[in-house]
């Protein structure tokens, strides 16, 4: 009995245990465009990525640029930086993700992209354009930018652009650490010695990058 | 009853600080993310000043660096849950334990800077091979090394187990008499008044067995998985020219990464202690430091597997 409740007592403290080994090295301020078609369908989507000054600097060393310090680059400079982080890894789904009616739009690999140096700060964008283009009226979009293993941990910074349509609306939702917990509480309550933590349904814990990321909501009218 | 209602209140409080311990509490993390974030930019800052030959900007890097590794290490990871569930689960006191902390974290710079050394000078590794190497190849050992030390506190635990199982259930001396440990006036680990013998080793011959071999072991699997921050900081520093500064950050991040650790290794002992006491008053010590090494293990186990699955 007293074993079983230590070992209940453990596996309480092993619930959010996601997030175990999950500690961002690199930040990214994001930025979103998306570009709908002449047909009032979702085309593409621009993304923006501003990284931290730190992580700004490793990259303008790696590639031995800007060599006095001043933050101002010239143009021989720049081109050196363009495409520093567009070499994706064949699974590497570019730490975005789309859903409509929880399902997963398909995007391309970046089309075309660029990068400046502002303030300290990278600055790069690429543009992705939907497989298939999608009809929004009336079903909301939504859009998370995380990296699933938050080695990157990305938030918005800037509202996110619509181009091309109006009668749209896009909302940021930052994720509410109260709400995390409130989940876990509720989940600990309902935890009795004899259960795993699979009975409690692994799924409401998804990966920790997915449960920090804020969402954009693209909502248009019907 | 009483026994079981005392033993669960411990076991709340020690399951709270292994939440705590292994970055568990999320609003922790969120804060710990940004502070991170704040102290990430200002090292820019000073190394930039750094470079273009402000001498003064060391101090502020120093300061800097302390606070990365103090936020980096109150956010989730690292060898805090090793540390904390070893402390809970062992009868290691509470100076070796943070000689284990503080050493695993100056180690864990040591490991950085030869890494970055041996890398940019021997064999001429870009950043992302290094960070590369650390982050597909090192971190997965080291977080099997930390699995296999759970693995092995839970075995010891077990043992344990049985063993003050085997003297619960008392035992029959020449006499034929059965005698049972009911008696509330005698201290666990004391040869109690009617038998003249020690029902085996006391907590103290355990931790001298346990000890320096443990220490060693622990910090071996901690250290060999340096930081990627310590790594971007010493390539960092090391491309600008001022690689002596960043090896001094590398070892002061360790340093507020140690501040951390100490405290989980603290708190710790102390939940333990409280476990272990209230086990004393009913002659139970043993028996619940050994259902404590299971748990610990148990939990050190699954932290790892978690943290393993990614690369498998």
């Amino acid at each position: 009995m007293m074993i079983r409740r230590t070992l209940a007592a453990a596996l309480c403290a092993l619930l959010p245990l996601n997030s175990a080994g999950a500690h961002p090295h690199i930040f990214v301020e994001g930025g979103l465009e998306l570009i709908f078609d002449d047909q009032r369908n979702l085309a593409a989507v621009r993304v923006v990525w501003v990284y931290d000054e730190f992580f700004s600097l490793v990259i303008l060393e790696d590639k031995g640029v800007d060599p006095d310090g001043d933050g101002v680059l010239t143009d021989a400079e720049t081109a050196l930086l363009q495409g520093f982080d567009m070499n994706w890894d064949q699974g590497f789904a570019g730490d975005l993700q789309v859903l409509q009616n929880e399902v997963p739009l398909a995007l391309s690999r970046p089309i075309e992209s660029s990068v400046r140096l502002e303030g300290g700060r990278l600055v790069s964008t690429h543009l992705r354009a939907f497989e298939t283009r999608v009809a929004v009226a009336g079903v909301p979009v939504q859009l998370q930018m995380y990296d699933p293993e938050y080695y990157t941990a990305y938030s918005f910074a800037t509202d996110p652009q619509i181009t091309g349509r109006d009668g749209c609306e896009a909302q940021v939702f930052a994720p509410d650490p109260d709400e995390i917990s409130e989940e876990l509480k509720a989940a600990v309550a309902e935890l009795t010695p004899t259960q795993t933590l699979d009975d409690l349904g692994g799924d409401s814990f998804p990966a920790i990058g997915a449960a920090y990321a804020e969402e954009v909501r693209i909502t248009c009218a019907p | 009853m009483r026994t079981v209602m005392l033993l669960c209140g411990a076991l709340c409080a020690l399951a709270l600080a292994v939440v705590w311990a292994a970055g568990g509490l999320e609003v922790l993390a969120v804060w710990a993310g940004a502070a991170q974030r704040q102290f990430q930019n200002g090292m820019a800052g000073a190394l930039r000043q750094l470079k273009s030959g402000d001498a003064g900007a060391l101090a502020s890097l120093m300061a800097l660096c302390f606070g990365y590794g103090f936020v980096h290490a109150a956010g989730p990871g690292h060898g805090k849950f090793l540390i904390g569930g070893y402390g809970v689960g062992s009868a290691v006191p509470a100076r070796r334990l943070l000689g284990i902390a503080v050493a695993s974290s100056l180690a864990q710079a040591t490991t950085a800077v030869a890494l970055v050394y041996a890398g940019v000078l021997l064999f001429e590794w870009t950043r992302e091979q290094m960070v590369g190497a650390t982050e597909q190849v090192i971190a997965p050992v080291s977080h099997a090394a930390i699995l296999l030390i759970g693995v092995w506190l839970v075995w010891r635990g077990l043992r344990g187990v049985n063993r003050s199982r085997a003297a619960a259930a008392g035992h029959v001396h020449a006499a034929g008499r059965v005698h049972s440990h009911s008696h509330s006036h005698t201290p666990p680990d004391a040869v109690c008044d009617d038998c003249g013998h020690r029902h085996g080793p006391t907590l103290q011959q355990v931790a001298a067995v346990s000890g320096w071999r443990d220490a060693a072991v622990l910090t071996a699997s901690v250290a060999m998985r340096p930081c990627s921050g310590a790594l971007f900081l010493l390539i960092l520093t090391w491309r600008m020219g001022i690689g002596g500064a960043g090896i001094a950050g590398a070892y002061v991040m360790a340093l507020g990464t140690a501040a951390v650790t100490a405290g989980v290794a603290l708190v710790a002992v102390l939940a333990r202690d409280s476990a272990l006491a209230t086990g004393a008053r009913f002659g139970t010590a043993r028996a619940v430091l050994s259902v404590l090494e299971i748990a610990a293990g148990a939990a050190i186990v699954l932290i790892s597997a978690q943290l393993l699955r990614p690369f498998l």
